[in-house]
């Protein structure tokens, strides 16, 4: 090799190694640093009592069980893709407002997701429970509180886009589909009662 | 032959069989929803002994008439069919007339006498024991305190009727037909594709080497990416060095 192609070499790789250093730096600071993971973790974020204390205020209202017809888990088994677990399903309402707390599997394991509704809307979304440890995401703010005001189209559809999270696809579906779910059990009970 | 270009000819016929898995398993990790390679198992005998997949101990097993709940693992199991998994300790097991009821530590599971699942729910306290008094199911939680659901089971209430008389679900032994059958459903339903794709992407399935190989593949194609550049580098006077001029 002629000692321009070789010096034309060195200034090559050495500019390559350079950037390659400096990506790595950029990664490596403080910027970039390991997540907190306790409060990242997967877990019980919110009890029973505290999610129906959000929903209700101070006068919480007493459990009520509602048996499901064939028609309604019918609809259900439609909305999540699969058959809903369970032949009844307790809730509690106040007024026009009721809410629901409702497991859905998001790889493997149940996400428990409460979930209250207002006038045919949703009022409140929170994770209670998370078991696995991908998808937690879905407990943040920034996620839950798209889903307020949000109501079902006639073909049991949400009425308003809900922006996923990359990595928590999961996750995401599974919170989606029990805000359908919980939207299409008040409209059954409240329905009945009219 | 410049000698960056031989190192590329033969490190690129080494990396090929890599690359090619790779990129194989590479597509399909990025297609497992669609694709539902996290649904679909594969439970080749060979494959689950090299993974040591195999069924734990039973943590405990109550029986009650025909019915019997088995934990195995984490996995709790009705009659040999498997009921929930991420479960704690087993509590117990009583039937009614209507309805049968498993206690975990964690829930309670109520079932019609045909295994259909009426409810899942978690009590507070977390229950320690299951018994029946007549028809009546009791609940002791882990503070020594007594509950008594109503005949549809929905909501308990403090039992006022003491010890006496409850029937409490006892521990019984497995018998060796049913364990064998339970140590098949649960080794059966084998590792997910998607995980099977993951290890062979990322060379775990070679044991411990398999690992370092990847990253001897990883180091490899930085190497190829390297004397890639300096072969399409211009040289001076000659334009890219894949196409050098004849004199």
């Amino acid at each position: 090799m002629s000692a321009t192609r070789s010096e034309e070499a060195r200034r090559t790789a050495g500019r390559l190694t350079g950037c390659a250093a400096l990506c790595l730096a950029a990664f490596a600071g403080p910027g970039f640093g390991p997540p907190d993971a306790a409060a990242d973790a997967p877990g019980r974020y919110l009890g029973t009592d505290e999610f129906l204390s959000l929903a209700f205020g101070e006068e919480r209202p007493e459990a009520k069980v509602l048996w499901m017809p064939g028609d309604v888990r019918d609809a259900l088994a439609k909305i999540l893709g699969h058959p809903f677990a369970g032949l009844r399903v307790r809730y509690w309402q106040q007024g026009e407002r009721t809410a629901w707390i409702l497991e859905e599997i998001g790889k493997e394991l149940p996400i428990t997701i409460g979930v209250a509704v207002e006038n045919g809307q949703v009022a409140l979304v929170r994770i209670l429970e998370f078991r696995e440890i991908r998808g937690w995401e879905v407990r943040y703010p920034f996620f839950t509180d798209q889903f307020q005001g949000v109501a079902l189209t006639d073909r049991r559809d949400l009425d308003a886009r809900i922006d996923g999270i990359t990595g928590a696809t999961l996750s995401v579906a599974a919170v989606k589909g029990i805000a359908k779910v919980a939207l299409l059990l008040h409209e059954h009970v409240t329905s009945d009662e009219q | 032959m410049v000698w960056y270009r031989r190192i590329h000819r033969w490190l690129g016929i080494a990396a090929l069989l890599f690359l090619l898995l790779l990129a194989v398993t590479g597509i399909a990790l990025n297609h497992v929803n669609e694709w539902r390679l996290d649904k679909r198992h594969v439970d080749w005998p060979w494959l689950l002994d090299a993974y040591g997949i195999e069924a734990p101990q039973p943590s405990a097993s109550f029986a009650d008439g025909d019915h019997r709940a088995t934990v195995l693992g984490n996995r709790l199991y009705l009659d040999g069919q498997e009921l929930a998994r991420d479960i704690g300790m087993l509590a117990g097991l009583v039937t009614t007339d209507d309805f049968i009821v498993v206690a975990t530590v964690d829930d309670l599971f109520i079932l019609t006498a045909s295994r259909e699942l009426v409810e899942r729910r978690a009590l507070e306290p977390p229950p320690e024991a299951v018994g029946v008094y007549g028809e009546r199911v009791i609940v002791r939680s882990n503070d020594g305190a007594l509950l008594g659901f109503d005949a549809q089971l929905i909501e308990p209430e403090r039992w006022e009727g003491g010890s006496e008389g409850i029937h409490w679900s006892q521990v019984s032994p497995i018998p060796p037909d049913d364990l064998r059958l339970l140590e098949s459903a649960y080794r059966g339903r084998g590792i997910t594709i998607e995980r099977l794709l993951a290890d062979l992407h990322s060379g775990r399935i070679f044991t411990r080497a398999g690992p370092l190989l990847m990253d001897a593949v990883g180091i490899l194609l930085v190497i190829l990416s390297f004397t890639g550049l300096l072969m399409w580098l211009p040289r001076s006077g000659n334009g890219p060095r894949g196409n050098r001029r004849p004199r």
